[in-house]
């Protein structure tokens, strides 16, 4: 068995014993596919949802959005994509909130957070009438605008956001300018409110999410055609002072990450040419990102 | 009989003690402050039985080290001691801590009224700690910072006038300029504006410059230095100070929301759930719930806690209301073979419900329970179905078992240090002071904080002042949050010497508050939060004792400095910084440069009457007399501790080693002879918990003399040996909370004897008069 091989096996055996969340593991390295494998009775032609990693697609959405027109820039006010909210009781520190801040989890929009799932303030917008009206009207907890507090209800409101600001609903606007133009099949991404405002699970293959991966790996760029603006690529992995950049998670050394619950992610180390992705379960507890053991025994020297 | 046995216990100053105590009966261990008893309780059997029972169950943390004895006979131990407040949430409330707020909660989810908004009704929905129940204004605390931002902005959005008019009169012009410069319109409303100019308005625009109207009120309020009143909270307008979002406050049981059912006392509260239960269905959950709270309201009746409310904070409780509160629990637990450890806990009681209470507690052991009660009071120690007594002094002239037996056999004992003095205890008689007629008093005016109605009350000074009443009748109301806070107030003192406590506002006027030089409250807290603060440090003879061994230096022809004294400064080892102790691998090691001993070795080589620097921190009080007895101001100051029943504490032990009434008493002896007070105002809580009647005439000695240098002292009691030795009582009453507040009684003793209105009366002369019969003294 040739050394490589026995990487692979090494890694395999890993995975199978200690990381009981993972179904499938694909790593390109420059455009080629130098890893794939599937776990747990997995099949390559399996969509699963990908959690919070649609966080980071929702990033694109915005800058595509904004190359259209459709928003002005990241400093625009949040009140400008919802004209008719502002009542007598709206907590006025809402008027300083820019799309910035939701990119960058520091709307300060009250959020308690306890241990595992139980989030009150999720259960108690799920009761709301109206989930976005709910959501505005949440009081500011951290009125600095500059406390970072990685909240669903923030990514909630951008893709609210973008189907205001582009007339188009969600799943029609993506299609268009981003999943039909890198391969991902998909055929629907949800809303998961009555209002169908914010954006619900979206289920892709492991090879799609590796797909979006190499569109940044490659400055957003396919196959000649921009498909997203290339300063939009740097400014969204830009580290704005708390390892987090607009919906992307920052490692040191440029490398950048989608993440969702469970350890599904798009990895993408651009010094080395590679894109790492990972369907994941996700188990409520003894789940772990399969990040380390990737790191560790795939990509090590 | 089974007993719990432990042999060979070295503990502190334990010397090898062999105890066996009783199992399923009632034990009292009892001594001189200092001698042990706690050591033995709390340090050993107390920890031997919780880390036994968490190793069990495998909760245990694998790195805990534990002191391990030989014990035989433990079981599973609950500890009630006071320091378990300190470690309570400060939100915490009688009713979370009991759990009777969760079962009020399922109640109103269950049948509460008035659910007009088709909320599906959960009983987290009632709870301001929970983000699906707070208050979004204020988070639940019921309190928002006074500048209120909201309301600045309602001012704008309210109206529909142009936004120049309604802006204050300063900003106006700044804001004509501002809209001209960015092209905009300044004579729009507040809803014609972008979302720009929306948020300059409200909080300006630091780029194109515009100040807006919260900075601008903001700057105003720091430059007109009106800090009394902006700096307190502001009760919260949306939830009315409830913390609960405002649509479930309109959910009504019989009329009354949650928050009205926390403010009602136990007695009331049973009332209502009585009368609830009468109409509820046998089986039903409601029933459950309803029978579950009855029992609760019962127990907190039954400890004496009937006045108490659900939204009391636990914080506020005294000690011994709070180690009533954990008592009340245990009779719902059916739990047997437990062995409960209290630590005193009739302190803060009248002598009138003491007996009422040693008895519930005596009542655990019906259910096979052991109880392990530590105790001076002598009430208590005549209950006991078995008695332990430590002694015979404290500390290091402690730690030996003087007495073990029954009630019978105590009485008959010669060893027993306790029963000596109940036997030879004397009265302090109260001062005579030669010009009672002229003397001055302070008056507090029309008082009503917590349950006070509307008091007015004369203090005279330079006495030693006794505020009795039974307990929730209004002492500490009148004493610590009146008297202490108007003193402060009207004396513009803002030192930290006043402890004062904390939260509630006061009111009242205070007349002569300026006859005084300065009010300080003497708390049992502990003192010295450094671990390098000792006891010759804390009474400032550290410098002293330095500055003798650096005369003996010169002599010795050594050019050093005082700090060579100092194992914090130039007379540090070394190698361990004057630790003592080097830290390996978070392992720690006696340095091996000093022996632990701290200091450099040529240090230790100066010696005063034989003694080198080190091995003066391990003599004790009563040994440094001695050696000191030329030094004049050392000698004074270690008299007074002696004086003070502290003679056995040594040199250079840590504070943080020491016992709040030792702690008192240090900062007593400091008052007297350090600070040598003339004319300053003492206060002090409940001065006698934690002393046996030794040490309180200890206490009372150093009381007296402050009296006798023109001080004036004031002690909020039960205790009816310093109750008798006052030369001035003021009585509140006649019972508690509602029903209490109000000074049923004042004056001399003798007057109070006299006074039929007075609760304390009849112990007060039994005590005078039946002393050698104290045991009998209910």
């Amino acid at each position: 068995m040739t050394d490589i091989k026995k990487k692979f096996k090494h890694f395999n055996q890993v995975i199978n014993a200690a990381y009981p969340n993972v179904y499938s593991i694909m790593i390109f390295q420059n455009n080629e596919k130098i890893f794939e494998n599937y776990y747990r009775n997995a099949q390559p032609n399996n969509r699963r949802s990908i959690m919070s990693v649609s966080k980071s697609i929702l990033s694109a959405l915005v800058g595509i959005a904004i190359d259209k027109n459709c928003i002005e820039d990241v400093n625009q006010h949040i009140l400008d994509f919802f004209p008719n909210y502002l009542h007598s009781d709206s907590d006025p520190n809402i008027l300083r909130l820019r799309l910035k801040h939701l990119l960058t989890m520091t709307s300060g929009f009250y959020n308690q957070r306890l241990a595992a799932d139980s989030q009150p303030v999720v259960k108690r917008r799920e009761t709301s009438a109206d989930w976005l009206k709910y959501t505005l009207d949440l009081p500011i907890h951290k009125p600095d605008l500059k406390t970072f507090c990685y909240s669903n209800f923030d990514a909630d409101l951008v893709s609210a956001i973008i189907k205001i600001s582009t007339k188009m609903e969600l799943f029609d606007f993506a299609d268009k300018y981003l999943f039909s133009k890198i391969g991902i099949q998909t055929e629907k991404w949800d809303y998961k409110d009555p209002q169908s405002m914010f954006a619900g699970e979206l289920q892709l293959t492991t090879d799609e999410m590796a797909q979006f991966g190499l569109l940044y790996l490659n400055n957003g760029s396919w196959n000649g055609s921009q498909i997203i603006p290339k300063n939009w690529i740097h400014e969204s992995t830009t580290d704005y002072g708390n390892g987090y950049g607009y919906l992307w998670w920052l490692k040191p050394n440029g490398v950048f990450m989608a993440s969702g619950a469970g350890g599904s992610m798009i990895l993408v180390i651009p010094k080395e040419n590679i894109v790492v992705a990972s369907q994941t379960k996700h188990l409520k507890i003894n789940w772990k990102s399969p990040i380390n053991a990737v790191m560790e025994i795939l990509l090590s020297e | 009989m089974k007993y719990i046995e432990c042999k060979n216990l070295n503990l502190h100053n334990l010397k090898n003690i062999n105890a066996n105590i009783p199992k399923g009966e009632f034990t009292v261990i009892t001594g001189v402050s200092g001698s042990g008893k706690s050591t033995l309780a709390f340090d050993i059997l107390v920890k031997a039985g919780q880390t036994g029972y968490l190793s069990a169950i495998g909760m245990l943390p694998e790195h805990e080290v534990i002191d391990r004895y030989e014990i035989n006979g433990l079981s599973p131990t609950v500890c009630v001691s006071q320091n378990l407040k300190r470690q309570s949430n400060p939100r915490s409330t009688v009713g979370s801590r009991t759990g009777m707020l969760s079962l009020l909660q399922s109640l109103f989810a269950e049948i509460g009224e008035g659910n007009n908004n088709g909320l599906k009704l959960s009983p987290s929905m009632f709870s301001q700690n929970s983000a699906m129940g707070m208050c979004y204004q204020c988070y639940g605390t019921g309190f928002i910072p006074n500048i209120d931002e909201k309301e600045v902005f309602r001012l704008f959005i309210d109206s529909e006038r142009p936004v120049i008019e309604v802006l204050n009169r300063n900003l106006r012009m700044p804001f004509k300029q501002y809209c001209k410069r960015i092209g905009a319109d300044y004579m729009l409303s507040f809803s014609e504006l972008s979302n720009s100019l929306k948020e300059a308005v409200i909080y300006g625009d630091p780029d194109i410059y515009f100040k807006g109207t919260i900075p601008y009120i903001r700057e105003c309020k720091v430059n007109s230095n009106e800090e009394s009143s902006d700096m307190i909270n502001t009760r919260c307008d949306k939830c009315s100070g409830t913390g609960l979002r405002s649509d479930v406050l309109n959910i009504k049981i019989l009329g009354k929301n949650i928050a009205a059912f926390k403010q009602l006392n136990m007695f009331d509260l049973s009332v209502i759930l009585t009368e609830l239960y009468e109409f509820s269905n046998d089986n039903s959950i409601v029933s459950h719930i309803l029978t579950s709270l009855i029992h609760k309201t019962e127990h907190l009746i039954n400890a004496n806690l009937g006045y108490i409310t659900l939204d009391r904070k636990i914080p506020t409780l005294s000690g011994g209301e709070f180690q009533r509160l954990l008592l009340s629990t245990f009779f719902d637990l059916g739990l047997n073979d437990m062995i409960y450890v209290f630590d005193e806990p009739t302190m803060g009681l009248h002598e009138s419900e003491k007996r009422n209470l040693i008895q519930k507690i005596k009542q655990l052991t019906n259910k096979g329970n052991t109880v392990i009660v530590v105790e001076h009071d002598l009430g208590t120690i005549e209950l006991a179905d078995y008695i332990i007594e430590l002694g015979e002094g404290g500390g290091i002239d402690g730690g030996n078992i003087v007495f073990q037996g029954s009630y019978d056999d105590f009485i008959n004992s010669k060893s027993s240090v306790i029963r000596e003095a109940m036997f030879k205890m004397t009265v302090a008689p109260p001062l005579l002071l030669s010009n009672t007629d002229v003397s001055e008093h302070i008056y507090l005016k029309h008082v009503s904080v917590n349950n006070l109605k509307n008091v007015s009350v004369s203090i005279p000074l330079h006495k030693l002042i006794g505020i009795a009443g039974v307990s929730g009748s209004g002492k500490s109301s009148l004493i610590s949050q009146s008297l202490v806070p108007l003193l402060r107030i009207s004396n513009e003192d803002d030192s930290d010497a006043y402890e004062y406590h904390e939260g509630k506002h006061t009111n009242g006027i205070i007349i002569n508050a300026e006859k005084i030089d300065k009010a300080m409250y003497v708390t049992q807290k502990p003192i010295g939060r450094n671990k390098k603060s000792t006891i010759a440090t804390y009474v400032q003879i550290g410098d002293s004792i330095r500055q003798l061994y650096l005369n003996e230096a010169l002599k010795m022809g050594r050019k050093y400095k005082i700090g060579h004294f100092s194992s914090n400064s130039q007379g540090a080892c070394e190698k361990c910084g004057g630790e003592g102790a080097i830290n390996i691998a978070g392992i720690s090691y006696i340095c091996d440069v000093c022996n632990g001993k701290k200091y450099k070795n040529e240090i230790l080589e100066v010696t005063y009457n034989g003694f080198n620097i080190d091995q003066i921190q391990s003599i004790t009080v009563k040994e440094a007399m001695e050696l000191f007895k030329d030094n004049k101001r050392i000698y004074n100051v270690l008299n007074a501790l002696y004086n003070l029943g502290l003679s056995y504490l040594t040199l250079g032990q840590s504070t943080k080693t020491i016992s709040g009434g030792e702690a008192q008493r240090l900062k007593l002896s400091i008052e007297l002879y350090i600070q040598n007070s003339t004319n300053s105002l003492y206060v002090l809580d409940e001065p006698s918990s934690g002393l046996s009647c030794y040490d309180t005439l200890a206490l009372l000695n150093i009381l007296h003399k402050l009296v006798m240098k023109g001080n004036t002292v004031i002690v909020i009691e039960h205790d009816i040996q310093i109750l008798s030795a006052c030369n001035y009582l003021i009585e509140m009453g006649p019972k508690s909370g509602e029903n209490g507040g109000e000074v049923i009684a004042t004056g001399s003793i003798n007057e109070i004897v006299s006074n039929s209105n007075s609760v304390i009366a009849p112990y007060i002369s039994q005590f005078i008069s039946g002393l050698e019969i104290p045991y009998d003294r209910y």
